[in-house]
């Protein structure tokens, strides 16, 4: 069955199980959400 | 299926056999990597179909929080600020047009839409509250207000809509990376637990993975080896008033019409138990545990009794439910539940198949194998017909085209405990019939439990959603960080042991289950569990309650706790399921305490509605768990139950005489009857006797001479329960 030797010297890394491009896609999206809304907090209070 | 009259057929046709490849029985122990079970292995975090998925539903939501921030930022309108912050955070295009009731509502809408979405695959109410939100606030945006100026916009919440969509990613984002750590420092302790296990304790539960020869219950037991109490003789194996309690209730489920669901959980006091397609493959299971344990000699009725429940299987209020999930899941209109559904709906065709698989293990009647004999017809008229071969086919077709290794129940969400029966299912018809149904898709089945299911710490998941990679369980993740109500190891555990042996028997022992048997409370042979902590009210406010769900159980897709189940609480289901573990992994001694301990607390008596007062599949646990005293989930999967060739009892009144032993060899053959009701003398039919040879009937002491086909009919007095030895005493006079 299961076991991925390949898989057990990357495992203890963080990002190195391939996990990095969830990481990074769903950091993307923190970042697009969380710059709009500063950006508009930022056009709110100057308007 | 529109039949409506019960089947009366008395013989077992066979008309495929010579077609047939003998059944691939496995033989040895079903563990087949011993080190496998003490060690959580070490792979990658998430596997590479769910990785896939996840980055494109990232990738999806990138797109759609793009296309939000050019709305808001490039429109002039009030309506393009509406829209875009729709977008990202449903309802709040209503709070920027100044409608915060209608925010609330949307939101109110959302979460029961979340509901039916994760519960029962229903897409299409998500995406309506989500359209619907957005066409909503574009068409208020210049729109008149409830208590506010006409044109108001509150701007403030289009970075508060940013700001919490955003939070919300940042704050799973952040739980998921430091869940890893704690995972594997969790597998890294339960490494160190599995290693320092006894090794006599790994070898038990090894051995309870053995084949029946193997097994001492079975080896050394003797179908007519009764035991002799004074004048009275005793079955081979125990019968209690709560035997033939089952026995009835049992009988009276499956030999009523077709169309009838009398007696099952099946009305106004179903909660979460209203599912009968459920239902009625537990009732064929414990029909069929029965046959085989402890009553292979009475193939008449049991066969019926299990077509019946067959045939009910095809009724339409049974398979109804998938033409509405169909329609609200998948956007289409055909109600063929099996081939039709598509890669889905295992909840149906899997765990028929394996329903049809304990048929076949117990009666070896393989009438199903033929063309055209399982028919659903819908309310129009329209019917699609199959065979256990395509339905078996359909399913392993399924499997293999998986990449996650499991397939839907619901459209789009996938639940392992769904995929146990599915699993055993297709392994069962492999065994049975000698083909490759299992065999093509076992090793993939396999891989993916462990890379796509396994999380770091070793517990399995119990849900995902196919498109998004992701459990949607209870807003989150769920990868760790806020799991759902339920997960993969129980199941896996319990329905799992032919599938992935190495991973039940690990699950078993991660429970600690090894150490909990041997410390349950036993006083002479009896287990004495405490009491409900907290007997529920009574009354119409405790009905009610029984219906109202707790918030996570909500936002997982179940209107009630699944432990909620319009019974008063009871530890019925703790013993039933302490048993059947117990019997499962090797540890019949407990099990059978768990069985006297759940009679001496639980049973309703004979003339009660149902024996124990619980749901249907509680009561089907109760069974099994007592019956599998030979035979158990296992050997069924396996085609492990041999073939039962000696001689039977052809009929009995049915409605009058309880039988719950009938066994033999050698031209004997031991009962154990009661009447239903009044005593009585009640005729009685055998067959497969000796032919032409005076018999005697020990315990009540008659005597018969069989034909010459080894055939014979006596009448037989019975006041209460009574075990008969029926053996040859010589030629005929």
């Amino acid at each position: 069955m299961s076991s991925d030797t390949s898989a057990q010297t990357n495992v203890e890394r963080p990002g190195g199980d391939g996990s990095r491009a969830v990481f990074v896609v769903y950091g993307l999206l923190a970042v697009v959400l969380v710059a709009a809304g500063i950006l508009e907090s930022v056009q709110l209070l100057w308007s | 299926m529109s039949q409506t009259t019960i089947d009366t057929t008395p013989g077992i046709p066979d008309p495929g056999a010579a077609s047939r490849a003998a059944p691939r029985t496995t033989s040895g122990n079903l563990v087949r990597h011993p080190e496998e079970i003490t060690r959580v292995p070490d792979l990658p975090r998430w596997g590479t179909e769910r990785r896939r998925l996840m980055v494109r539903f990232g990738y999806v939501a990138i797109s759609v929080a793009l296309v939000s921030v050019a709305l808001v930022a490039l429109g002039d309108d009030r309506w393009t600020d509406a829209a875009g912050i729709s977008l990202v955070a449903p309802g709040a295009g209503f709070l920027f047009d100044g409608w915060p009731i209608l925010f609330v509502l949307t939101w109110v809408l959302f979460l029961l839409a979340w509901n039916l979405w994760v519960g029962f695959g229903s897409l299409i109410h998500l995406v309506a509250v989500y359209v619907l939100s957005i066409a909503g606030s574009i068409a208020l945006a210049d729109g008149p207000r409830l208590g506010l100026e006409s044109g108001t916009s509150w701007r403030w919440a289009i970075p508060l809509a940013y700001v919490g969509a955003g939070t919300y990613v940042i704050k799973h984002l952040w739980r998921v990376s430091r869940s890893r750590k704690a995972e594997i420092a969790t597998r890294d302790e339960r490494n160190a637990y599995l290693a320092s296990v006894d090794p006599d304790v790994v070898e038990q539960i090894i051995r309870s993975f053995d084949p029946p020869e193997q097994r001492a219950s079975v080896r050394d037991f003797d179908p007519v080896g009764v035991q002799v109490d004074g004048d009275v003789l005793r079955p081979p194996l125990p019968v209690e008033d709560a035997d033939a309690a089952l026995v009835k209730w049992l009988l009276r489920l499956s030999m009523q019409s077709i169309e009838s669901f009398e007696g099952w959980d099946w009305g106004k006091d179903a909660v979460e138990a209203g599912a009968l397609r459920y239902q009625v493959n537990e009732v064929g299971y414990c029909l069929a545990y029965f046959q085989a344990n402890y009553a292979p000699a009475y193939p008449g009725l049991l066969g019926r009794a299990q077509r019946n429940v067959i045939s009910k299987s095809q009724e339409v209020p049974v398979w109804a439910y998938w033409y509405s999930e169909e329609v609200m899941g998948n956007f289409r209109a055909n109600p063929d539940p099996i081939v039709g559904a598509g890669f889905q709906n295992i909840m149906f065709s899997g765990f028929l198949a394996k329903h049809l698989a304990h048929y076949e293990a117990a009666t070896h009647d393989h009438r199903y194998d033929e063309p055209g004999s399982l028919t659903f017809t819908w309310d129009d008229g329209r019917s699609w017909s199959y065979s256990y071969p395509e339905i078996a086919r359909h399913c392993s077709d399924a499997f293999l085209s998986s990449p996650m290794g499991m397939w839907p129940c619901e459209p789009n969400q996938i639940y392992t405990a769904c995929n146990q029966f599915g699993a055993a299912g297709v392994q069962a018809f492999g065994a049975l019939h000698g083909s490759d149904e299992w065999e093509r898709v076992s090793e993939h089945y396999r891989s993916a439990l462990d890379h796509e299911w396994m999380r770091l710490n070793g517990d399995y998941h119990g849900h995902f959603n196919r498109a998004l990679g992701l459990n949607a369980g209870a807003l989150t993740w769920n990868d760790g960080t806020g799991p759902m109500f339920m997960d993969g190891n129980q199941v896996i555990m319990a329905l799992g042991r032919t599938t992935s042996p190495e991973v039940a028997a690990r699950l078993f022992l991660i429970g600690r289950n090894a150490e909990t048997l041997r410390v349950l409370p036993v006083v002479d042979g009896v287990m004495q569990l405490p009491p409900p902590a907290q007997a529920e009210p009574e009354g119409w406010i405790a009905k009610i309650r029984t219906r109202v769900p707790t918030y996570k159980h909500f936002l997982s897709g179940a209107w009630a706790p699944l432990e909620k189940t319009g019974y008063a609480k009871s530890n019925a289901v703790m013993y039933a399921g302490i048993a059947d573990m117990a019997r499962q992994f090797g540890h019949p001694d407990i099990a059978d305490a768990a069985v006297r301990g759940l009679d001496a607390a639980n049973f309703q008596g004979l003339d009660a509605d149902r024996p124990f007062a619980a749901t249907l599949p509680v009561n089907s646990l109760a069974a099994k768990s007592r019956w599998g005293r030979l035979y158990r989930a296992d050997d069924f999967v396996c085609a492990r139950i041999p073939r039962y060739e000696g001689p039977i009892l052809e009929s009995a009144p049915e409605t009058d005489v309880i039988v719950t032993y009938a066994n033999g060899r050698d031209d004997m053959l031991c009962l154990t009857l009661e009447p239903s009701s009044a005593p009585g003398e009640f005729p009685l039919v055998f067959g497969r006797l000796a032919p032409s040879t005076r018999y005697v009937v020990e315990g009540v002491g008659s005597e018969f001479v069989t034909d010459a086909d080894g055939g014979a009919s006596v009448i037989l007095p019975l006041t209460a329960r009574t075990t008969v030895l029926i053996r040859p005493e010589g030629d005929a006079p």
